[in-house]
């Protein structure tokens, strides 16, 4: 089920009537929780519930195993165990025929023929959340920052809470799971808070994200060959605008809908286009996802600890690895590794420091160079293979003298990207979820603003979510 | 909590309150903003001459922007009556072109209104029929429907998505999103303003977007992997059967005209020709034979005045021969 859908309001007034209602008890609200999330989840297609049911018993039952023993051969066996169970599910419907059908490319490059079946499965939708959410807390009990969770139902809503399902934010244990065992309360502040996220990130799905699909499916959907510079620079700053509305609309509404059930999810997106530099940028981009791979990625494989071409290397392997949790295909590979390169080259070139010392002009060349890079990293991440990247990039050195379509691309891309804007430079204050009005009045004359606004901006068709896909 | 369900119940009058005000200021002035909206705020008036009219047939053409600037209907009656057929010509050009706004259309805002014409002319424009985009109709048909044609419009669009899933290989089981399109289709009958936003977003970016127009058309070329119809009385071969039917039941005759537009120029593509003769329909081709430039049509699709007119007089004498064909001359 799509929180832009029509079904999705009704099904949502019905579980938050009920769950309020149950609100004497905390095993009620959350086997109501777990029942809405499988519903939720199974709208789409109810035949891969059974994977998060798999994940979520082994990893319940494997984390109680760990904190039950003392003894670390037995504790790392049994976190390999979850490893195997989880990465093996996330290889097996997500890279199987991606690595396979590359090998035997590699292969017939090489002029050996080889033959190997291809799974042609389709992809579960959130996988990969739900599969990084239920290993950061076996790691965590296997590294005794957290304590197995006793009580299944916790656990299994935990692991399949509708809000964050399928496309995040990557929830820690230890922030989230406690929230299930404690009474939830909400009050009028919070509700009028969890509303404005909620309307917020719709409008931004439906006002933002979908009116600039169409522009980039529209030039990353031709033949690089013939096209210009121009062109495909507003296709991609399309694909920018895009992309954030979607994935931070579709946080937003997450973090507004379990505040309205009185849960707290992290913040995913902090106006990530203004940041200056790579490491800045990835503070403020899909943090969720930027902190786990730090934490369960970069810090074990020696993080900065070690030399100076181990930092790089560790670097390197997160970003790549970064970019291929994003999809089973080399331009998600490119990416990443493209963002690990700047975060590199900026590393080396000490421009954290350098920028933090900086004059306002300083920081603004700082920020509109970033930016241009950022572009390029979703030119990667946008393109249809490998090819059209190399056709994409040589476009981009070609034809700045006439401009054409991108003109009106452009200008349709700054018309219904206002928002996106007016939220990066004028700040949180004015658009944001920190700021309402004193008067309560002018706080829903505000929502019914927005609402408008993504009523008569949204678009006919709609477009799923992007993120759905990872 | 209660303060919190007092709060959630005050949050949502005051949101439908401001979105109901402004619906209502929307619906006050959109029709003059829109010419479709003006269109069919004068459809009553012209069902209403179809119906008062006894001196001779009666002729609709239910049209598009293509015959909008492609028939002149006062020329075309001048030219009738010059031919001795007292005819009254009726031209309604909502931007619609699928089949199935044009019956609902037909049967809704004419035929339901005791506006029974003698003949009804459809222009078909251009030969992409499965794989064009027409993000104008939608709204269009939901001013056409009535709330009991639901039912039918919803099992002949998914009986036709369910055949283009077999068509193309993929799962046809239906799913949980067919009761979300009805609900989606529902909720865009029941909302003026919500069927309204894409002629108001049009209108915004027209205005406001230098060469608008040309990255519309451009997106809408570039476009192949729809099954939405456009300009096609054969997008979805049910509707044009339907339309037939109401037609014949009522006693009207159908007319196809083929229109100048690139790429047809004027020649009936074979699939909406075949659709035509499987229903008794009438086919005329006059624009296919004079020759047709950009100078003519600009952007392709539309007439200029000056070719507008040329094409009228083409097609006054091929319609007063339908005309005589269809209706002989009383028994002395």
């Amino acid at each position: 089920m799509r929180f832009d859908s029509f079904i999705f309001p009704l099904f949502y007034v019905a579980v938050i009537a009920t769950y309020w209602a149950l609100r004497r008890s905390i095993r009620a609200q959350n086997a109501l929780i777990l029942l809405a999330s499988y519903v939720f989840y199974g709208w789409w297609d109810a035949r891969f519930l059974a994977l998060i049911a798999l994940s979520t018993a082994v990893d319940f039952v494997v984390a109680r195993a760990i904190d039950n023993t003392d003894d670390e051969r037995h504790r790392k066996r049994l976190l390999l165990t979850s490893l195997w169970v989880n990465l093996g599910l996330l290889g097996v419907f997500k890279y199987y025929d991606f690595f396979v059908g590359s090998a035997v490319e590699a292969l017939a490059g090489l002029g050996v023929q080889a033959n190997a079946p291809l799974l042609h499965i389709i992809l579960p939708v959130g996988i990969s959340f739900y599969t990084f959410q239920t290993l950061s807390y076996t790691i965590d009990v296997y590294r005794r920052d957290f304590r197995a969770e006793r009580d299944w139902l916790a656990f299994a809503g935990y692991v399949a809470f509708f809000p964050q399902l399928v496309a995040g934010p990557i929830e820690r244990a230890t922030r989230l799971v406690p929230q299930f065992s404690q009474p939830r309360t909400i009050d009028v502040d919070r509700f009028r808070s969890g509303l404005r996220l909620l309307i917020f990130g719709l409008v931004k799905k439906v006002a933002v994200a979908d009116n600039m699909a169409p522009l980039a499916d529209f030039v990353f959907g031709q033949n690089p060959a013939t096209l210009s510079g121009p062109i495909v620079f507003a296709g991609t700053l399309a694909f920018a605008m895009q992309i954030y509305a979607d994935f931070s609309g579709y946080s937003d509404i997450a973090r507004g809908t379990a505040r309205l059930m009185g849960f707290e999810l992290c913040v995913n997106f902090d106006r990530p286009y203004v940041a200056l530099t790579p490491s800045d940028f990835w503070r403020r981009w899909h943090v969720s996802l930027s902190q786990w791979l730090r934490d369960y990625l970069y810090v074990p494989l020696g993080g900065n600890r070690g030399s100076v071409s181990k930092t790089y290397r560790n670097l390197m392997a997160t970003m790549v690895f970064g970019g291929l949790w994003h999809g089973a295909a080399w331009n998600f590979v490119a990416w990443g590794f493209f963002h690990g390169l700047i975060l590199c080259i900026y590393r080396v070139a000490r421009a954290d420091d350098r920028v933090r010392r900086a004059t306002s002009a300083g920081r603004l060349v700082a920020g509109v160079v970033f930016f241009a890079l950022t572009l390029y990293g979703w030119l990667l991440f946008r393109a249809r293979s490998l090819d059209d990247v190399v056709g994409l990039t040589a476009a981009l050195g070609r034809g700045w003298g006439t401009w054409e379509l991108a003109t009106p691309v452009l200008a349709v891309c700054a018309y219904f990207s206002l928002p996106v804007v007016a939220h990066h430079f004028l700040g949180r204050r004015l658009v944001g979820e920190k700021w309402a009005p004193a008067s309560p009045w002018l706080q829903r004359a505000l929502l019914a603003g927005v609402a408008l606004y993504g009523l008569t901006h949204a678009r006919a068709s709609e477009t799923a979510f992007i993120y759905f896909q990872f | 909590m209660r303060a919190v369900w007092r709060e959630a119940v005050v949050s949502a009058a005051v949101v439908a309150a401001i979105v109901g005000a402004v619906d209502l200021g929307f619906r006050a002035i959109v029709p003059s903003l829109s010419a479709n909206s003006r269109t069919l705020a004068a459809a009553p008036a012209r069902a209403e001459a179809i119906r008062g009219y006894a001196d001779g047939p009666t002729v609709l053409v239910l049209g598009n922007s293509i015959s909008g600037e492609g028939i002149a209907a006062d020329r075309l009656q001048n030219a009738l009556r010059a031919a001795d057929v007292a005819a009254l010509v009726v031209h309604q050009p909502a931007d619609t072109t699928v089949a199935r706004d044009w019956y609902y259309e037909l049967t809704n805002q004419f035929f339901a209104h005791g506006a029974v014409p003698d003949f009804v002319v459809l222009p078909v424009g251009d030969a992409h029929p499965l794989t064009r985009v027409n993000e104008r109709t939608e709204d269009l048909l939901f001013s056409f429907l009535r709330w009991h044609d639901l039912p039918q419009l919803f099992r002949i669009s998914e009986q036709a998505a369910h055949d283009r899933a077999i068509a193309s290989g993929r799962d046809p089981t239906p799913r949980t999103e067919l009761f979300e399109d009805r609900a989606g289709v529902a909720l865009a009958k029941g909302l003026t303003l919500y069927g309204f936003r894409g002629r108001l977003q049009k209108r915004v970016l027209v205005t406001a977007v230098p060469r608008y127009e040309e990255l519309r058309l451009a997106m809408r070329d570039a476009n192949t992997s729809t099954a939405t119809g456009e300009d096609a009385v054969s997008a979805d071969p049910t509707w044009a059967r339907l339309l037939a039917e109401a037609a014949r039941a009522a006693g009207t005759r159908v007319i196809v005209v083929a229109m100048p537009t690139e790429p047809i120029e004027g020649q009936l593509p074979a699939e909406d020709r075949a659709l035509a003769d499987e229903n008794g329909w009438t086919v005329l081709e006059p624009a296919a034979t004079a020759t047709w430039t950009r100078e003519d049509r600009p952007d392709g699709l539309h007439l200029t005045p000056e070719a507008r007119d040329r094409l009228t007089d083409l097609l006054a004498p091929a319609l007063v021969d339908a005309i005589r064909a269809a209706s002989p001359p009383p028994t002395p």
